[in-house]
């Protein structure tokens, strides 16, 4: 019982642990499967900061991480877990691109402002639909969210590949966005967009709805100790629905900042992997708001690394996808057992 | 079969009980053998040691003169040790037989012969005349079904020792008398039988020994046959009193426990008519009335399975009552939820103070303002409503500082001890205001400090006009605050008594509740009659006036 008197310290060392050994194995794996460890190194940890392309590369991936974390976030603060995050990300950036390549009559800002909100209430619709569904059926939020979003996945992909397809060219992918059709870049060329800026505002507008609001203060209670709820007068399974409402939301609003801000297309398979590394992120940050900057950072950086390093000097492509997974496992680890505990 | 179990003591660090210190319990083969004890006087405990779910901190055990020492249920099935717990968990969408046959030792990764396996259990089954069907799907049974259908998976383990913890207390008289019979039928076949309960009459109609335990220790063991209820009432509760001064610490304490007011206004704050509850889990309540009056201290007593635990629920929201009415300060509250019943005025600490009245894993202010914060706001106009932070943490420091303790707002509770936290809730419930407190079982794991806190907060408390209701299954305590108790029995008002101010006149109802509460010497059946469910409030608010059939009852005791 007596243990972890310290809160955030506590829940820091945790992460840091964690991530620290995932870099020590990094090195280790790259020392010994390089050709040349030393530029491989270099190019994995400097990689990502050496240019302003880079930077605004590896910036824009820490905006994708943050509303994407946020969302998992949210739904852990609220005593449910989002395994959908993938599937709402495809499914909002889907919603947004359609908004986006039709009404041409309309003025550039204001079809991005639908487009958001289409992508906003798509997510929203499939998260809430779990909520609802762990609500009123019992059925475990974790598994209807997975499902719903697996189930949904081959649609997108044929929409993108059928109705959608820009049929000029050869990718599997949308036609480009109208030149007002995108989000504002603030490095050009790199893919660094307004969304930066969003992402900030809304994980600083999530923290203070959380700690400083009455519905934030309930919904962390809900969240945490559903029969305490009860006791003072508000039942959790309404906040339930609130919570994958909103982690399903800001999925869907990662998949309009992808295909508004990153890409400036929808291409098949877009998010790849956005929606787990929001999982990863949130894990490290332990599902504190303000926390989620340095983990989507260092998680951001890793992978840009990764990446880098991958056409820089030869690392090859396994490699880079074994040590984020490395990095997954580890922050997995040490957190999901007390995620299952609640009940 | 032989078993003894020695100087049994158990401690659990996790919330600091001593449940058992030096218990002793001797089982022979081919008997049946009671073992009854007050709440919490560590019946179930010593049965989970003997049946390998707890491990014991010190003691001896022996089977047939052999020292032993399980680490779980399956060491202690090996040697033929079994225990069919209260509500007894079988696999849901298993079948009878493929629950029984579970953890039978047979060939691993052969496939299980259905033929077999449901023959073997529906012969043992019908040779015992268990009348189970091998085929039902578990979830279908009804609970004295799960029961023999528990106690059929011993057998097929080849069992020798069954345990039983408080069967009856989940079954209709009819079926308890079947249970009866079987049991008779395993002691002649040889087998060692050991009932939990509590429950006097009963017990003493099947036992052959009875062991009884108090605050974790072996008071007696009697022969069934030579001993009486009113020995049992009297070794069960402790009729020498200084048991009740040793819980306080000092011996003069009696006196300087709040009393509550003796004038009787004519509107009571809560009034219950007529309370039904039926509920999964729970005794159910059957035409329930009585009414507490402001600035008195009305105590509700009951053993487990009473209906006290229901009855507590239901008075504060937690469910909904079938029918009847719960009105508060005059607005109806039945069946609303537990936000209505605080707004109609009433502050409540709960039983289950860790799961409910609490959010372990967060930081310690936020269970402590989970009231308060609806005051607590900047805005009221617009959403979202922000917090008035300041005020929230001055509000926590001041709960925190009257409940004497010293410890960060943002530690989480969980670091916190079990008394502490007790404290703290105490403190935050005392804090409200409210002009009705609903108590229950406020003195479970409050240490010297708490129950000073808890005495100075009811002294302060009731000095402001306020008005206590009182859940317990401990005696002393209903008597040392009360002015006014009713005893609760199998969901229904057994007695109602009106509790003289003198705490030396006090210590003589002792004798009278405790055993409405186990039921000595009466049975419901001749209790129940139609004119006393109809007593309502009317036959409530007269107080002092046991209700007719208890009157009866107390005469055929004696």
């Amino acid at each position: 019982m007596k243990k972890a008197g310290k809160g955030l310290p506590g829940a820091l060392w945790g992460s840091l642990i964690s991530l620290g050994s995932g870099i020590v194995l990094i090195g280790l794996l790259i020392a010994f499967t390089s050709d040349n460890p030393g530029a491989t190194l270099l190019s994995f940890f400097v990689g990502p900061w050496s240019s302003p392309w880079f930077i605004g590369n590896t910036l824009d991936m820490v905006a994708l991480f943050l509303v994407s974390a946020l969302g998992v976030a949210l739904a852990f603060q609220g005593g449910t877990f989002n395994l959908g995050g993938e599937g709402q990300i495809y499914i909002g950036g889907l919603g947004a691109t359609v908004v986006l390549l039709s009404f041409s009559s309309l003025p550039g800002p204001v079809s991005l402002i639908l487009a958001a909100l289409a992508s906003l209430s798509l997510g929203a619709l499939m998260g809430g639909l779990s909520g609802l569904l762990k609500r009123f059926a019992q059925a475990d939020e974790l598994i209807t969210s997975f499902l719903l979003s697996a189930a949904l996945t081959p649609v997108a992909d044929y929409l993108i590949a059928g109705p959608l397809r820009d049929k000029s060219g050869s990718l599997l992918a949308s036609p480009r966005f109208a030149h007002d059709r995108l989000l504002p870049h603030l490095l050009p060329p790199s893919s660094l967009s307004v969304s930066f800026i969003w992402a900030i505002i809304l994980v600083l507008m999530a923290h203070i709805m959380i700690h400083r609001t009455e519905s934030g203060y309930r919904f962390r209670i809900a969240g945490s100790s559903p029969e305490f709820a009860r006791f003072g007068g508000f039942p959790a399974p309404s906040y339930w629905v609130y919570a994958m409402t909103a982690s399903g939301a800001l999925h869907g609003l990662t998949g309009f900042f992808a295909v508004a801000g990153t890409y400036g297309l929808c291409h098949q398979g877009f998010p790849g992997g956005l929606g787990w590394s929001g999982i990863a992120v949130a894990l490290i940050g332990r599902n504190e708001p303000l926390a989620l900057f340095p983990a989507a950072l260092i998680f951001a950086w890793l992978k840009a690394g990764s990446d880098g390093a991958l056409l820089a000097s030869g690392l090859q492509f396994e490699t880079s996808a074994f040590v984020q997974a490395i990095i997954l496992l580890l922050v997995t680890v040490r957190y999901i057992p007390k995620l299952r505990r609640r009940p | 079969m032989e078993i003894s179990l020695r100087n049994v003591s158990k401690y659990f660090p996790s919330n600091g009980v001593q449940a058992l210190s030096g218990a002793e319990f001797h089982l022979r083969a081919g008997e049946i053998h009671a073992l009854i004890g007050e709440n919490g006087a560590g019946k179930s405990t010593l049965m989970h040691i003997l049946a390998g779910h707890l491990e014991m901190s010190t003691g001896e055990l022996q089977v047939d003169g052999i020292p032993r020492r399980f680490r779980s249920p399956a060491e202690a099935l090996l040697l033929g040790i079994g225990m069919v717990r209260q509500h007894p968990a079988l696999v849901p969408g298993f079948t009878c037989w493929e629950d029984a046959l579970m953890g039978l030792p047979g060939p691993v990764l052969f496939p299980l012969d259905a033929r077999l396996g449901r023959q073997r259990f529906q012969e043992l089954s019908d040779s015992w005349g268990f009348d189970l069907d091998g085929n039902a799907r578990t979830e279908t049974l009804t609970i004295s079904q799960r029961q023999k259908a528990s106690i059929l998976t011993l057998l097929l383990h080849g069992v020798q020792c069954v345990i039983l913890d408080e069967p009856t207390a989940v079954l209709t008289p009819l079926e308890t008398e079947r249970l009866f019979a079987l049991l008779r039928k395993l002691r002649s076949d040889g087998k060692a039988i050991v009932l939990i309960s509590h429950k006097l009459e009963e017990t003493l109609a099947v036992a052959d020994r009875i062991t009884v335990l108090r605050q974790g220790k072996t008071v007696a063991t009697r022969s069934g046959s030579e001993t009486g209820p009113e020995e049992l009432t009297a070794l069960m509760f402790g009729q020498d009193f200084e048991g009740i001064k040793s819980l306080d610490g000092t011996g003069s304490e009696p006196e300087t426990w709040p009393l509550a007011l003796y004038d009787s206004p004519d509107e009571p704050l809560l009034r219950v008519e007529n309370l039904s509850v039926v509920q999964n889990d729970l005794v159910n309540l059957r035409g329930l009335s009585f009414s507490v009056n402001p600035g008195e201290i009305m105590g509700v007593a009951g053993v487990r399975d009473s209906g006290l635990e229901t009855l507590e629920l239901a008075v504060t929201g937690f469910i909904k009552p079938l029918e009847g009415q719960i009105s508060l300060n005059k607005k109806n509250v039945g069946g609303q939820g537990t936000l209505a019943f605080r707004k109609a005025g009433a502050a409540y600490v709960s039983a289950d103070r860790l799961g409910r009245a609490l959010a372990l894993k967060l930081p310690i202010i936020d269970s402590l303002i989970v009231h308060s914060h609806r005051r607590l706001i900047k805005n009221r106009r617009f959403w979202p409503r922000f917090l008035d932070l300041r005020a929230i943490h001055s509000w926590a420091s001041q709960i925190l500082k009257t409940s004497g303790i010293k410890g960060r707002l943002d530690s989480p509770a969980e670091s916190f001890s079990g008394g502490m936290l007790q404290r703290l809730i105490l403190a935050r419930e005392f804090a409200e205001g409210a002009p009705l407190l609903v108590l229950a079982e406020p003195s479970w794991g409050l240490d010297a400090s708490g129950t000073v806190l808890l005495r100075e907060g009811l002294t302060e408390y009731l000095k402001r006009g306020g008005t206590v209701l009182l859940f317990s299954t401990d005696v002393d305590e209903l008597l040392r605050l009360c002015s006014r108790i009713m005893v609760i029995r199998d969901g229904r008002n057994i007695l109602e008594l009106e509790i003289p101010p003198d705490q030396g006149q006090r210590q003589t109802l002792k004798g009278r509740i405790s055993a409405a509460m186990v039921g000595t010497g009466i049975s419901i059946g001749d209790l129940w009659t139609p004119e006393s469910a109809g007593g309502g409030p009317a036959a409530a608010t007269s107080g002092g006036r046991a209700l007719d059939g208890t009157a009866v009852g107390e005469g055929e005791s004696q």
